[in-house]
């Protein structure tokens, strides 16, 4: 075997350290930085969760007092059931309180669209004196559950009028889920209150549900 | 006297020039290596103190976690009014007949006694009347009042009829801005 020249030798044991420090410095340099780099990121990410939850529990806690019964309005509002029934029951109330009468009361089909909002036409006649039965519309659009009047047909004869009304009732799915715990949450927009203190002024229903009559425990129901 | 010798044989000698290389190459050897050891335990403690930096804030993390599954009532009923406020907005939105009928009132509260209201038709932002002025002057007046009414952008008369005995019968289609 040829014998390697000492000079050579010489270069090799001088340099070789240098070599294998740079070469060590490339590896632990890639490894440790990218590992450092990933910490950094974790970090970041925690920290921005951090502010995150900080805001929500502090939202959360003011908010719990000033809520009260507001989601409640905006359920009775907006119920996440048909609320015909309710409705109907507003309509005869506030018929009574504006000397209308009211007949001839039935309810459509229901309809759902794509947003989740589902309604149902109710149409009824109304008869009275002309200023009776537009306050009565008005009064009724003003109550809970919302509805919107969407055809009107008045005809007069001897000065009494006779509304052939379809309104709209309205009614929506509560919320299933609530975000992850580490969603931001935002208060109410100032739209939001708006819309709040709309239906706060909203005339409530005396009842919110109808209940299905339970069995009698009574075999003849028309006996003693 | 101290004297100099130089035990190495001449073959053995190196050159001048290769031995500032090797000087050079055992320096920088040094050198490189003591960058190496203080940028690896520099690192090294970087590494440890973002750890103890990021438990710590893993462990807030939690604690705040724990606060929010607390306050999870408070969340659900903002939750809920925020989606129905929403609801409500929507249907806000939807037309109404009954804001067309207010509009039109004023042009009905113009109507004189001996005026009568055939009919009155509102849908989908359309209003569609007939009424019967039993004379000039209160038919006059309603149409002043269908044309200074502002919230209208269109009125069509697709019927007019008189007779000496009942009067003016007219029929008027309302267009809402």
């Amino acid at each position: 075997m040829k014998q390697i020249p000492d000079n050579v030798k010489l270069v090799i044991k001088s340099i070789g350290p240098l070599v294998v420090v740079l070469f060590l410095s490339l590896i632990v340099g890639n490894f440790g930085i990218s590992k450092v780099r990933s910490l950094r990121s974790q970090i970041s990410q925690a920290q921005n969760n951090n502010n995150i939850l900080t805001q929500k529990v502090d939202l959360l806690r003011n908010v719990s007092g000033s809520l009260s019964g507001s989601p409640d309005i905006a359920t009775i509002a907006v119920p996440d059931s048909n609320p015909s029934l309710v409705v109907i029951s507003q309509l005869k109330l506030i018929a009574g309180e504006n000397s209308v009468v009211v007949s001839n009361i039935k309810t459509g089909a229901e309809t759902k669209d794509k947003s989740g909002l589902s309604s149902v036409a109710i149409s009824f006649d109304a008869e009275g004196p002309r200023e009776q039965i537009i306050a009565f519309l008005n009064t009724l659009s003003g109550s809970a559950p919302i509805i919107k009047v969407d055809k009107l047909k008045l005809t007069e004869n001897s000065g009494i009028t006779k509304a052939g009304t379809t309104v709209d009732a309205f009614w929506a799915d509560l919320p299933k889920t609530l975000p992850a715990l580490d969603n931001p949450i935002a208060d109410l927009t100032s739209d939001e209150k708006s819309t709040l203190a709309k239906i706060t002024q909203l005339n409530l229903p005396i009842f919110n549900q109808v209940n299905a009559a339970t069995e009698s425990a009574k075999s003849n129901p028309f006996g003693p | 006297m101290a004297v100099r010798i130089n035990l190495l044989p001449e073959e053995k000698r190196v050159s001048g020039d290769l031995a500032q290389v090797l000087r050079i190459g055992r320096m920088l050897s040094v050198i490189s290596l003591a960058g190496f050891l203080v940028f690896g335990f520099g690192l090294g403690a970087f590494f440890i103190f973002s750890s103890i930096q990021l438990n710590s804030v893993n462990k807030n993390n939690d604690s705040l976690k724990s606060q929010v599954s607390t306050l999870e009532t408070s969340e659900s009923r903002l939750v809920l009014l925020k989606d129905r406020l929403s609801k409500v907005k929507k249907i806000e939105n939807l037309p109404s007949s009954i804001d067309d009928l207010n509009k039109f009132n004023t042009t009905l509260d113009a109507l004189g006694g001996s005026t009568s209201l055939n009919e009155l038709d509102i849908e989908n932002g359309k209003i569609t009347t007939t009424a019967n002025f039993s004379s000039y002057q209160d038919l006059n007046s309603f149409i002043q009042s269908l044309s200074s009414n502002t919230a209208f952008s269109q009125v069509d008369v697709p019927s007019f009829g008189f007779n000496p005995s009942t009067g003016y019968l007219v029929n008027v289609s309302i267009e809402q801005k």
